[in-house]
């Protein structure tokens, strides 16, 4: 019985601390290093709140000065149960989300820099090969690409703001 | 339910989770070719951090083919974890989870993945123990106490949220989803009622699994619900992976609430 008693005394104590610990301001590492194994290093706040998601959007040109319209690049899919148990096209949807929220997040430590600076970093070269990617598979015409990143509010569509206008890329 | 048992189930169920995780890998292929989005050629600079030595390993291992390979290889092992238990087995799945985490910069799927990599370490630690039975209840002990954390934490900050007890977030939260609109979920945003009655059935639910741990019965209860909750959370955000990967820790929280 006593066995039981302590193990239960040792649970209340580690999520009344925890508990206390979510008083404080949580730090985190920012190092490169660290962040590409942050699968070893488990994070449990699982939609804290609302807040700014990036949308891609692209516009083609066949001459590099005159575009079309800006287009939302990712598109909403159908939901369906079958892909319950393997659900290649929502979590490619998920991966591209987190791409560009890694492109936002590295845009800003190259603030005060020019879009010219930061397009030779991963992640800008990585959500241009998306936005070329997506052009592709949506039958974009055009010679010229160009994608730009749109931070809006979830839930509320009118509160947004374009955080990266891409330079203007020869389609490959 | 013994030790072993438990630790057998949680070994058949993540190696099923990693069979499915796998499969939607090789299916996307065409995004890390040398044509795709994570084309190595793009990627490989984001190592430059690491020494040459570590650099030449991953570029021999995450380039297009070496990484298909890698594919096939995981999708053996996992098949054989559903028969036989082996430390090898589980060790060099761990290294294949860290590696493709590493190919998407972190990790593919975030919490799934995180989940996937504490069953595998732990297991896997298990699994050198021979059979210690004191082992194997600090192994079961420990994948119980961060499963129970996850809901917790998930939980408690949802709770500290305006938006959250309002219902706000849970609107919000179901108007940039990755799919279209359906009659339910549109259903559900216009009912504020409806919103505010799931985002506290939520909160509560997550604070208080950890009172699945009193008893074999309760724990019964709150493992239901929690598979009920996963399934929404496929239904409305398209998160399959997350219910594979924390069922297969269901095993090691029934074995503890039976030891309480």
């Amino acid at each position: 019985m006593w066995i039981s008693e302590s193990i239960i005394l040792m649970l209340l104590l580690y999520f009344t601390s925890i508990l206390l610990l979510s008083l404080f301001k949580p730090t985190y590492i920012e190092h490169r290093k660290a962040y590409l194994f942050r699968c070893l290093f488990p994070s449990w706040k699982f939609y804290e709140d609302l807040c700014y998601e990036p949308i891609l959007f692209y516009r083609s040109s066949k001459d590099g000065v005159t575009f079309d319209d800006w287009q939302q690049a990712i598109k909403k899919i159908p939901r369906n149960w079958r892909n319950f148990f393997v659900n290649p096209k929502g979590n490619l949807i998920h991966a591209y989300n987190s791409l560009l929220l890694q492109v936002e997040s590295d845009k800003e430590d190259f603030s005060g820099t020019s879009v010219n600076e930061f397009s030779s970093s991963v992640s800008y070269q990585l959500a241009k090969n998306l936005a070329e990617l997506l052009a592709r598979e949506n039958n974009l015409g055009g010679q010229f690409l160009q994608f730009k990143l749109t931070s809006t509010m979830q839930g509320n569509s009118s509160d947004y703001e374009d955080t990266l206008i891409s330079l203007v890329h020869k389609v490959q | 339910m013994t030790s072993f048992v438990a630790l057998l189930w949680a070994q058949k169920l993540i190696a099923i989770a990693i069979i499915f995780q796998t499969l939607e890998l090789g299916l996307i292929r065409e995004t890390y070719s040398d044509r795709g989005v994570w084309r190595w050629e793009t990627l490989k600079e984001e190592f430059r951090i690491f020494s040459k030595f570590h650099q030449s390993i991953l570029n021999f291992t995450l380039n297009y083919n070496s990484f298909c390979i890698l594919l096939i290889i995981r999708l053996v092992l996992a098949f054989l974890l559903l028969f036989f238990s082996s430390p090898i087995i589980l060790s060099l799945l761990l290294v294949s989870t860290i590696l493709i985490s590493l190919r998407w910069r972190g990790t593919f799927n975030g919490g799934s993945d995180y989940v996937t990599v504490l069953m595998l370490y732990s297991l896997t630690f298990a699994s050198f123990a021979n059979s210690s039975e004191t082992i194997e209840n600090a192994v079961l002990w420990y994948i119980t106490l961060q499963i129970i954390s996850s809901y917790f934490i998930s939980g408690i900050v949802k709770l500290k949220n305006n938006n959250w007890r309002t219902g706000k977030a849970l609107k919000g939260f179901l108007a940039s989803t990755i799919y279209q609109d359906s009659k339910l979920t549109n259903y559900v945003r216009e009912k504020k009622v409806l919103l505010v009655v799931i985002s506290w059935a939520v909160m509560l639910f997550e604070v208080f699994f950890v009172t699945a741990l009193l008893s074999p019965q309760v724990c019964l209860v709150f493992l239901s619900f929690a598979l009920l909750f996963h399934l929404a959370n496929y239904y409305f955000f398209g998160l399959n992976r997350f219910f594979f990967s924390w069922l297969s820790c269901y095993p090691a929280i029934y074995y503890c609430s039976s030891l309480t």
